[in-house]
């Protein structure tokens, strides 16, 4: 199946876009507004955090947090809810938390971040730019800095949460070999494998954004969570229509041609409008 | 205006471009728009560039500091100082001197580039290796019925890829059709179930930070409960 | 050792195996290959196979339009990768379909001016043992190759060159403006284009290529990626929106099979090597697993019997 070329959005493109989107609008703006509050199950997820800031917090060793290179985008805000979350413990139990930076923009985000939640709990005096210190923007340098920290501080729990690529197995390994609990979380699909043997437990896909909703307390981050139920339910149904009209069609077309396409059925032609021919895009 | 407003707008209207130029028809301005995505994306590379001076102020303040101070492990701070502006400097040097086989491009590209970093880069990641051995030993043990389920399947699919002599007449042909099964079946379902999850709740988050929606981090008010 | 402390037997040991010695039988196995410069013939891998196929096809066209090739990996990944991209620019310099060379990362700069120089030494050679003319035996950079070194920006940067690349890029890296060449001559923005390579073992960037590169039904893409990658890839795969992929070290040393079988081109004896050492790499996980286990549930049974005992 040849995929058409994605320049400008089709009718069904937009539709389906509205689709998505306004329903997590809709639940934002009633959070806000502190209308209707959509409840956020507690995951698994939150608990293994919880128990590793405990565990953590009564050896006595410092935490540690790595968000990977997600870049300034959603998913870092997802784990910086995550990240207050833990910053907040560490600052009410004075315990030494760091965050190692592969990138200096996320750096700087981060440290102001981490500066605020440190005030907010009341130990300004506690926060030192040396809790996020910038080791290297490459894969591997990174990879050896976190390592390197982690073994010299001993941490006694460490927390992957972000985006990951070769190097995850190198960090999660990092905590293993001294011991630390290791919660992880990833968006990246080809290092939850590596994340799940490694760690003590892996928060899968959007488990990280639930997360950092039912971390932060946010309303505005409960109410996207269930903007996003919202808009896998319009998706569900989408591939559930598409399914079964690609069966029906292929049914009725069994006898005319022998491999019927689903690209082939008219209704994925409204959001997927058909290739044009070469020289029409030009 | 007040530095949060003006975040604000500058953020809403930086969206807005990339709204318009996907969501309008051509011949109502998404033609133009589209035009002008070179421009856009020259524009948005210088402002990345900028960013590159705030490591190197970061390196300079905590590693530095260590050093004047003496603190725990500050020789190996002077170390890291000395690495980053040697390579700074025949950095700038072989780029000034670009194809002129001087001692900079030597230096540079001999010593620091292929002898040292490349090599130094290739032996971390080598690192793999071995503890993807060692975290396969540990963790593929058939404690529960999800663990046998990812042994066994991690199993076939590596045993379906080797093309060791020996073993040609003991592994059978339809191993490498499971294996192929699983990677384009079970797994590709998979994957595309996490990525939508993950991708829809991208979305959102991304038109919150395009309304600037949320109250923390990205120049809100006040960080988190 | 006291009267109550429990005898560590061969079972336990081989269940409880220490990490150094995982580590030190990893190193010991995967020297073996190395050493003895023992090589395995690669397997088929039907992906590489098709993307042959989809180079011959093109070289088979009357008017070669250009394709492309984005390294953009570093020193880290080039032993898995730098295989793949040696593998197909020999093909593409054989066979005398014009090529445009770049990369996204700046660990690949220096790839981009070593790499290519080396897959024409080859493909010249073998001109010359076939008895080419010698007026036709160079790969000619600006002809047949050229650099546009690395592009800053990530998805910017494609977006920029997807729309009109001769006025995003400018000049190659010997700083000459891009309308001097001859390469560059009917190249205007992604359309010009029949096929894209994207070889690299960093996330995020091929959905980026996908993403904002592709403007006709007729520009295809390909993929060369690290194995941790490979499963990701088969998404892209299963949708038909790659034409073929290197399913790194395994996918790049069947290629060079390819292009010895068919096309006579001598195959990189360090790409063999490679793949050999993986697998035998790849046999001792499946050993270490299979023992494991054997132990682990005799153990188990051990245990078993002596609390009922």
């Amino acid at each position: 199946m040849l995929t058409p070329p994605i320049i400008s959005a089709s009718w069904g493109v937009v539709i389906l876009s509205t689709l998505i989107v306004v329903p997590s609008l809709v639940f934002i703006a009633l959070a806000r507004r502190k209308k209707f509050i959509p409840p956020v199950r507690r995951i698994r997820g939150v608990d293994m955090v919880d128990e590793a800031i405990g565990r953590s917090i009564e050896m006595g060793r410092p935490m540690v947090m790595t968000v990977g290179s997600p870049g300034i985008g959603p998913l870092l805000l997802a784990v910086m809810g995550i990240m207050g979350h833990i910053a907040r413990a560490a600052a009410k139990f004075r315990q030494r938390f760091f965050v190692p930076q592969n990138d200096v923009t996320v750096m700087a985000l981060v440290s102001e971040y981490l500066n605020e939640v440190y005030r907010d709990a009341g130990r300004p005096e506690l926060f030192r730019m040396e809790m996020t210190p910038y080791l290297s923007d490459q894969q591997f340098s990174y990879a050896s800095g976190y390592m390197g920290l982690v073994h010299r501080e001993k941490a006694g729990a460490c927390f992957l949460i972000g985006s990951f690529a070769a190097e995850s197995l190198i960090l999660a390994e990092a905590g293993q070999q001294i011991g630390a609990m290791q919660v992880s979380g990833t968006v990246d699909y080809s290092q939850i494998p590596f994340l799940i043997t490694s760690t003590d437990y892996t928060l899968v896909g959007e488990e990280v954004y639930a997360a950092g909703a039912y971390l932060s307390d946010d309303p505005v981050q409960k109410g996207s969570v269930a903007g996003q139920d919202a808009a896998k339910a319009v998706l569900i149904a989408l591939f559930l229509t598409g399914v079964i009209w690609a069966t029906i069609a292929t049914i009725w077309h069994r006898d005319e041609t022998p491999q019927v396409k689903s690209y082939d059925v008219s209704l994925s032609q409204v959001v997927y409008p058909p290739p044009k021919d070469e020289g029409e895009n030009k | 205006m007040t530095k949060y407003r003006l975040i604000v707008l500058v953020t809403f209207l930086g969206g807005l471009y990339f709204f318009f130029r996907f969501f309008l028809p051509p011949h109502y301005g998404g033609d133009y728009l589209i035009s002008k995505q070179t421009w856009v994306s020259q524009v948005l590379n210088v402002m990345g560039a900028v960013a590159v001076g705030l490591g190197v102020i970061n390196i300079g303040m905590v590693y530095g500091r260590r050093v004047v101070r003496k603190e725990k492990e500050w020789p190996e701070s002077l170390a890291l100082l000395i690495a980053f502006v040697t390579t700074l400097v025949f950095g700038f040097g072989d780029m000034v001197y670009r194809d002129q086989n001087t001692i900079w491009n030597a230096v540079y590209e001999d010593i620091i580039f292929s002898g040292i970093f490349t090599s130094l880069g290739t032996a971390v990641f080598s690192l793999l290796a071995f503890y993807i051995t060692q975290a396969a030993f540990r963790a593929f043990r058939v404690r529960s019925t999800e663990a046998a389920l990812i042994m066994a399947s991690a199993l076939l699919i590596m045993l379906g890829a080797l093309p060791i002599p020996v073993l040609e007449n003991v592994i059978p042909v339809w191993l490498g059709e499971f294996r192929t099964w699983i990677l384009t079946g079970v797994n590709v379902g998979v994957q595309r179930a996490v990525l939508l999850g993950a991708g829809t709740a991208g979305l959102i988050m991304a038109v919150r930070m395009w309304f600037s929606l949320d109250r923390s981090a990205f120049g809100g008010r006040g960080a988190g409960a | 050792m006291t009267p109550d402390t429990p005898r560590r037997t061969v079972l336990d040991f081989i269940a409880n195996l220490d990490r150094r010695f995982v580590y030190f039988l990893t190193a010991v196995v995967m020297l073996i290959p190395i050493v003895s410069k023992l090589e395995f013939r690669p397997p088929m891998m039907l992906q590489a196979e098709k993307l042959f196929n989809y180079v011959e096809d093109l070289a088979r066209e009357p008017n070669k339009r250009v394709v492309m090739i984005s390294l953009d990996w570093g020193p880290q990944t080039a032993p898995e990768l730098r295989p793949a991209t040696l593998a197909f620019l020999k093909h593409v310099m054989y066979r005398r379909i014009p090529v445009v060379v770049l990369t996204l990362l700046n660990d690949g700069r220096g790839f981009t001016e070593v790499v290519p120089p080396e897959a024409a030494k080859v493909v010249e050679d073998a001109r010359r043992a076939e008895g080419v003319p010698a007026n036709e035996i160079e790969v000619l950079y600006g002809r047949d190759w050229i650099n546009l070194g690395y592009r800053f920006g990530f998805s910017d940067a494609i977006r920029g060159m997807a729309g009109n690349l001769i006025e995003y890029v400018r000049s190659d890296t010997k700083r000459k403006p891009l309308e001097e060449y001859e390469i560059m001559r009917n190249v205007k923005g992604a359309d010009s284009f029949s096929l894209m390579v994207e070889v690299t073992g960093s996330v995020g960037i091929f959905p980026a290529w996908l993403q904002w590169f592709k403007q006709t039904r007729t520009m295809r893409f390909a993929l060369g990626c690290t194995s941790i990658s490979v499963p990701e890839s088969y998404t892209y795969l299963d949708s038909g929106q790659l034409v073929g992929l290197f399913e790194g070290i395994t996918g790049a040393a069947a290629y060079e099979r390819l292009l010895s079988e068919r096309l006579g081109l001598s195959p990189s004896r360090d790409t063999f090597q490679a793949m050999t050492t993986q697998m035998f790499g790849q046999g001792l996980i499946v050993l270490l697993v299979i023992v494991g286990n054997v132990a682990y549930f005799m153990l188990q049974r051990r245990k078993a019997r002596e609390s009922t005992t």
